[in-house]
């Protein structure tokens, strides 16, 4: 009985100090790139989930836009690519509209009207986008989070910016061999918690957010 | 096998999963809060498997395990173990509403409604969770008191759905097993090797014996008030070497008993093929056991347990015996006699009408080496020893009672009462033997 006690124990014990650790210690900001950073306004952080709405929402739009262009020019993979893309984008602005309502703040619901380019043209400003967010906005924001101890904006944010790296890493594998994407292959997954977008059609498990594949939307 | 080596192999049983699971997050101080809650909440799922398979390990009658600890100390680890797997399963639950929750900005009540209306298998892991808890609850010790064996025993197999209920979550949600198929079948095989020992042991074992034995009722006797004898005869039982003082698992073929097996001693050392179990009417199923019929078929899982003469290795034994009992001690009585030792009983029972055996008992006391005492604790006539077992009486009927090995028998908080005086008295601890299933 008391070897029984010693272990319940001291699984709690380790459980309860490991958790406490974490609660104190805010996680280490991810790197930033210097010269977007001095472009970038930093506010509070009610304000910096408005402008990541306001940015996700116009991504969404402009994705929608780019998906139509690469169908029309033939670029079949590339239409459902970003079809994929628009709504792992989707999926942030609804993430990122609760934590405004749970900070106590007003979602205001804008996007910026696309401009729209040829396919090849759009998959560059795509990969722009994507890395200036991966890299620059969503990191500073997330560090702005944690000084406030703002938690509900930290998971909208960290699941956006894991997602916005995969983003920009199936944009730039399209560029790579742009001919080839007139045939449709691989479907996208993305999980409609946060928006992880993959096109391993086995995944079981969100690396991001651990939701489970019932919680994945196959982009066809 | 050495107790020791159990020790060993339960540590490495938590230990292994906890280095593989440690391995799998080698990033473990890297994670955010609600990364670290999921963690946890994979270590303790992982352990509250292993732990609920021991439970089957320690039910399971396997041999080895049985002659290492007997029968009593195996369920005494069933019992405590399973209020450790519950632990473990409240935290597994708990941390995973909160890890998740975080994860998708739900609340809590919003993340298990989202287990139950969308995660694969987490309606079968919800229930199973329900119905361990179920399982736990009347298992402790103030509402198992208020049950009746029957309906005990009925939520107690409740325990192997709820193993399977939660199996299919392990294997779609657990990150350890989804992300590792080494792993993944690795878990699979430690739960179908558990599950297979229990049923073998079980169940296959019980039904084997029962074709190579063929027991049968032979007849039933009326030994006192509310106590019957059942005879049991068998084909080759020489054999099975039951020993007086062991006890079988029975289930009797006929209507009205045959969904449940219960355990009853021998309450003599077995002879000419036949079985004697002396059975004290106290619940639904025993207060049954008049009405039945010779000739019907019976099933028998045991001998367990080891609680027999062979524990005695000096020359003084003391037997004691509360109430029903007596009944492994009246075969274990026979049997140090028959090895010239020097044995005393002393039989506390409420009043003359429940004193069961007790003409073979005085019998027995013809033999020189053996000194029966009867104590009455609620008959006023009784013209011999009245009232409790105490250490005053004790310390008067034995008087060298440190100089002798104790076989101790009765209800529980007698038997720990006893206990307690028999040390007092100068009883070294491991001179004292007890058996709480063999009643």
């Amino acid at each position: 009985m008391k070897k029984l006690v010693l272990c319940v124990s001291l699984f709690l014990g380790i459980a309860g100090m490991t958790i406490a650790q974490d609660q104190t210690a805010p996680a280490e900001p991810a790197k930033e790139t210097a010269v977007q950073t001095e472009e970038l306004k930093i506010g509070t952080t009610v304000e910096n989930l408005q402008a990541a709405l306001t940015g996700e929402l116009s991504a969404k739009e402009r994705y929608l836009a780019f998906s139509a262009k690469a169908d029309e020019e033939g670029y079949l993979q590339v239409g459902r690519l970003f079809r994929a893309t628009a709504r792992s984008e989707e999926v942030h602005a609804g993430r990122l509209a609760k934590s405004i309502e749970k900070m106590g703040g007003t979602p205001v619901m804008d996007a910026q009207k696309p401009e729209v380019a040829t396919t090849r043209e759009n998959l560059e400003a795509a990969v722009k986008g994507e890395s200036y967010e991966n890299t620059t906005m969503y990191p500073a924001f997330i560090k702005k989070a944690e000084e406030e101890k703002a938690e509900a904006a930290l998971y909208p944010f960290k699941g956006a910016m894991a997602a916005e790296e995969g983003h920009a890493r199936f944009y730039s594998e399209a560029l790579k061999d742009l001919e080839a994407t007139k045939q449709l292959g691989v479907e996208y997954l993305v999980c409609l918690t946060c928006g992880y977008t993959t096109d391993d059609a086995a995944i079981q498990k969100c690396p991001v957010c651990e939701a489970p594949r019932e919680k994945f939307e196959t982009v066809k | 096998m050495a107790r020791w080596t159990f020790a060993a192999l339960y540590a490495a049983s938590l230990v292994v999963p906890a280095a593989i699971w440690n391995h799998n997050h080698a990033a473990l101080t890297g994670l955010d809060s609600a990364g670290l809650k999921l963690a946890w909440c994979r270590l303790a799922g992982l352990w509250a498997v292993i732990v609920v398979l021991w439970q089957l390990l320690f039910v399971s009658r396997a041999r080895t395990m049985e002659q290492t600890f007997g029968f009593d100390r195996l369920t005494r680890f069933h019992h405590y173990n399973g209020f450790f797997a519950v632990l473990l399963l409240l935290f597994h639950g708990s941390l995973a509403i909160m890890g998740h929750a975080a994860k998708a900005d739900l609340t809590n009540m919003e993340q298990i409604t989202d287990f139950w209306k969308i995660w694969k298998y987490m309606q079968a892991a919800i229930s199973g969770q329900v119905l361990f808890l179920t399982v736990t609850l009347f298992s402790i010790g103030i509402i198992r008191r208020r049950l009746s064996y029957e309906a005990w025993h009925w939520s107690h197999l409740a325990g192997y759905l709820a193993l399977a209920l939660a199996f299919w979550h392990q294997i779609f949600h657990g990150r350890d097993l989804v992300d590792n198929a080494g792993q993944r079948y690795a878990w699979i095989a430690i739960q179908l090797a558990a599950v297979a020992v229990l049923i073998w042991g079980r169940a296959v074992l019980p039904v084997l014996r029962s074709f190579r034995y063929r027991f049968r009722v032979e007849k039933l006797v009326k030994e006192a008030d509310d106590i019957n004898s059942v005879y049991i005869t068998a084909e080759g039982l020489d054999s099975l070497a039951p020993r007086g003082g062991q006890f079988v698992m029975v289930r009797f073929l006929a209507k009205g008993f045959w969904s449940q097996s219960h355990p009853f001693s021998l309450s003599m050392p077995p002879r000419n093929n036949t079985l004697r179990l002396t059975i004290k009417s106290i619940g639904d199923f025993t207060a049954k056991i008049p009405g039945l019929v010779p000739g019907t078929r019976v099933m028998i899982d045991g001998p367990h347990g080891i609680f027999t003469a062979r524990r005695a290795t000096g020359k003084k034994v003391l037997l004691i015996a509360g109430g029903i009992g007596i009944t492994p001690l009246r075969a274990i009585v026979e049997e140090l006699l028959a090895d010239k030792r020097q044995v005393t009983l002393l039989y506390n029972a409420r009043n003359e009408k429940s004193l069961a055996l007790r003409q073979e008992l005085e019998s027995l006391a013809a033999n020189p080496d053996f000194r029966l005492v009867l104590i009455l604790s609620h008959d006023e006539t009784w013209a011999g020893e009245k009232g409790k077992l105490d250490e005053e009486k004790i310390a008067r009927l034995v008087s060298d009672v440190a100089e002798h090995e104790v076989f101790l028998c009765g209800p529980p908080p007698m038997m720990a009462a006893t206990r307690k005086t028999l040390e007092k008295l100068g009883v070294k601890p491991e001179k004292i033997f007890t058996e709480e299933f063999a009643l």
